[in-house]
């Protein structure tokens, strides 16, 4: 039975401005993913990943995998895309997008 | 009408021919000129469009070295890596010290804890025996008070003293001793309490410290061999875009194939405009035939050449940005989710974290210990009031009954009195030596609390100044390697934009060639050049001496772009465009 994903939605880029607060919706995310369940984080609307927003997903992804869960990023967009394939995140990641 | 017809035809062709071949100039060659400026319109709108948009593409690629070397630099840790993973280590190594150093001291601290929870344990003990040894003291006041009440009113008066002093006494113990013994009794649940919890944070944090420490310590080794390593290997990265900018300058090389062609096509328009008179019409014609087949030539080979290295620069385009994107051959320090920035990074937050853990740990303990230590202060206090009071009531008592005469009841009060004081003050002294170890424990306790939270705020405080300024440092190094990358991504999309125009334009340079080729063979077939004998062309060819060379030479030159070919180190293909564009005009130079 496929379990359906717990999904954080970021409204827009996710940098040093924003990144407490992409950590704060993601986190209560976490709080509610089940054992082995899969964190999808949609950032279709993001432009802009930096170094503090990587930070951030590379924190989601270590929590997630801690307890047990995958994480799923959705990129809405080619150069977000590159970003996460060159700090090699879809080795840890799924990565759908294009 | 059929014969007509046919005489016709025969004057026309024959008047044609004359035309052609007299001094006026011949109709073919009117329909060649304007082939040649056709072909020349062609040649300037598909390589002037290549151009314009090459020479902006140029520009970029000609710090797209430099941006390729930035992020091999930035990525592997090349550039500031290792001052930064230095820096690094020297900012953790104060505070993973501390951390070790704090364990050890949480076993003292335990430790300590455990004697002052003993030593509570063996004061209310004490506690509770001194009240029992006061307890006699209840039913000797009522003693005290009867045999008082049978005594003249001069000493019932001074006994009545002594009962009221035992009273007092009686009072105070009761409020104090019991009041002390349900705060020590509180006081020692709390620590027990404390301990049980700090016991098991302090596993916790013991094995978690000890973790961190480890993998802190192995990712450093790690980084620190990792960035030896990389700084052995030779780029993929930077070899591609130096393949990538030698064949951009070739192909704006290439782009100089424009101007050898104009410079061919207008020559022949002139002679076209200025029959030259010094040879036969017929040479003429061969000798325009044939440049028109070379400038037909070039422009295939030009066309060909461009598109070629329009493919290849494609080709080295999709390359360096999948090169730029993996970078397969290095260890990224920088920028990957297990490199040095993330290892740094997550070193600062660990670390940070667990003296955040061992402040609370420290806090729980000082906010444990901190009323044992007030109350410790006051009983010894009391004790001291206690039993000094209680010695001066049987001394009163003792001195009383002396007054009053031998054996009577009150000398025998006066005397139980003297044991219970003897007691409680032997009792007192224990407890006072209790106390004594127990503030010494707690004050032990407190100063190790105390110094562990001043250099727990000291190793805050570096982490929390130069750790800060170092995680920017890291960040920013991260935000340059991205940005980088963007930049290499960028401009490799302006690549693959610039090409596909690039090759719409060059579609129709083909079949200009073509149209080229149709007009000098119309030539050849008006001069009858395609009838005339070997012999005949050879004797032409003579006539027309060193007009022909640069013609015939032309064809077994050319630029060599070699797109095709990986460029070899110092091989200089790229002709300077005066060059070229005077050899075209002058035939010094073999160009075709």
């Amino acid at each position: 039975m496929n379990i359906s994903p717990t999904t954080y939605t970021a409204l827009g880029d996710v940098i040093s401005t924003n990144a407490e607060d992409v950590w704060r919706g993601i986190s209560s995310k976490l709080e509610s993913l089940k054992p082995s369940g899969v964190l999808e984080l949609d950032l279709r609307a993001a432009l802009m990943v930096d170094s503090v927003g990587l930070n951030v997903i590379v924190r989601t992804i270590k929590q997630t995998s801690q307890e047990g869960g995958t994480v799923r990023i959705i990129v809405g967009n080619k150069s977000v895309k590159k970003i996460f394939l060159f700090t090699r995140l879809n080795e840890r990641a799924e990565i759908v997008g294009p | 009408m059929e014969f007509f017809r046919k005489l016709s035809i025969s004057r026309i062709r024959k008047a044609l021919r004359w035309s052609a071949f007299s001094r006026r100039k011949p109709i073919v060659y009117s329909s060649a000129e304007d082939e040649l400026s056709l072909a020349i319109r062609e040649m300037e709108s598909a390589f002037g469009h290549i151009g314009s948009s090459l020479s902006a593409l140029d520009e970029k690629t000609k710090t797209l070295s430099a941006d390729c070397h930035d992020l091999v630099s930035l990525a592997a840790g090349h550039k500031h890596g290792a001052d930064l993973l230095n820096k690094g280590a020297a900012i953790l190594k104060g505070p993973i010290q501390y951390v070790t150093d704090s364990s050890a001291e949480y076993e003292k601290i335990i430790q300590l804890m455990r004697e002052c929870e003993r030593r509570a344990k063996t004061l209310l003990a004490r506690q509770v025996e001194m009240i029992t040894v006061l307890e006699p003291l209840q039913f000797m006041l009522m003693f005290f008070k009867i045999e008082a009440a049978k005594l003249e009113s001069e000493h019932q008066s001074t006994f009545l003293t002594v009962s009221d002093e035992i009273l007092r006494l009686h009072e105070m113990v009761s409020n104090t001793f019991h009041q002390n013994i349900d705060q020590l009794n509180v006081a020692r649940e709390s620590i027990a309490s404390a301990m049980t919890r700090i016991e098991r944070d302090h596993q916790m944090h013991s094995r978690e410290v000890i973790q961190k420490r480890s993998e802190i310590s192995k990712a450093l080794d790690t980084l620190d061999t990792q960035l030896k390593e990389n700084e052995l290997k030779d780029t993929d990265l930077n070899v591609s875009a130096e393949s990538f900018n030698q064949h951009m300058g070739r192909l704006v090389g290439a782009l100089q194939y424009e101007d050898i062609f104009r410079q061919r096509c207008e020559s022949i328009l002139e002679d076209f405009q200025q029959l030259p008179s010094d040879v036969s019409s017929q040479a003429l014609a061969l000798l325009q035939a044939m440049r028109i087949e070379t400038a037909a030539t070039e422009l295939e080979m030009a066309s060909r050449e461009v598109s070629d290295g329009l493919e290849a620069i494609l080709s080295l385009a999709v390359e360096l940005d999948e090169i730029s994107t993996t970078m397969n051959q290095f260890e990224h320090i920088t920028a990957s989710s297990d490199g040095m920035v993330q290892v740094l990074l997550e070193a600062f937050e660990s670390i940070r974290s667990t003296l955040g853990e061992t402040d609370q740990l420290s806090r729980v303990s000082h906010d444990t210990i901190k009323p044992i230590q007030a109350l410790s202060e006051g009983l010894s206090v009391v004790v001291l009031e206690v039993s000094t009071k209680i010695q001066f009531i049987a001394l009163n008592a003792q001195v009383r009954s002396i007054q009053v005469g031998e054996g009577s009841a009150l000398e025998v009060l006066a005397a139980q009195t003297a044991d219970v004081s003897s007691s409680l003050r032997s009792l007192g002294d224990e407890t006072s030596r209790e106390i004594v170890s127990l503030s010494h424990a707690v004050q032990q306790l407190m100063e190790l609390i105390s110094s562990s939270r001043s250099a727990n705020e000291e190793q805050s405080s570096i982490l929390g100044e130069e750790g800060e300024s170092l995680s920017e440092q890291l960040h920013s190094m991260r935000n340059q390697t991205l940005e980088s990358l963007q930049v290499i991504g960028e401009t490799m999309d302006s690549v693959r934009e610039i090409i596909d125009q690039g090759r719409g334009g060059l579609h129709t340079l083909p079949n200009v060639a073509t149209d080229l080729k149709a007009i000098a063979r119309n030539i050849r077939q008006q001069a009858e050049l395609d009838r005339a004998s070997p012999d005949r062309i050879e004797s032409l060819k003579e006539e027309l001496g060193p007009r022909l060379e640069a013609c015939e030479t032309a064809k077994h030159t050319s630029l060599r772009v070699g797109f095709n070919s990986p460029p070899a180190a110092g091989d200089d293909m790229i002709f300077e465009e005066d060059q070229l564009v005077q050899a075209a005009a002058t035939g010094d130079v073999e160009l075709f």
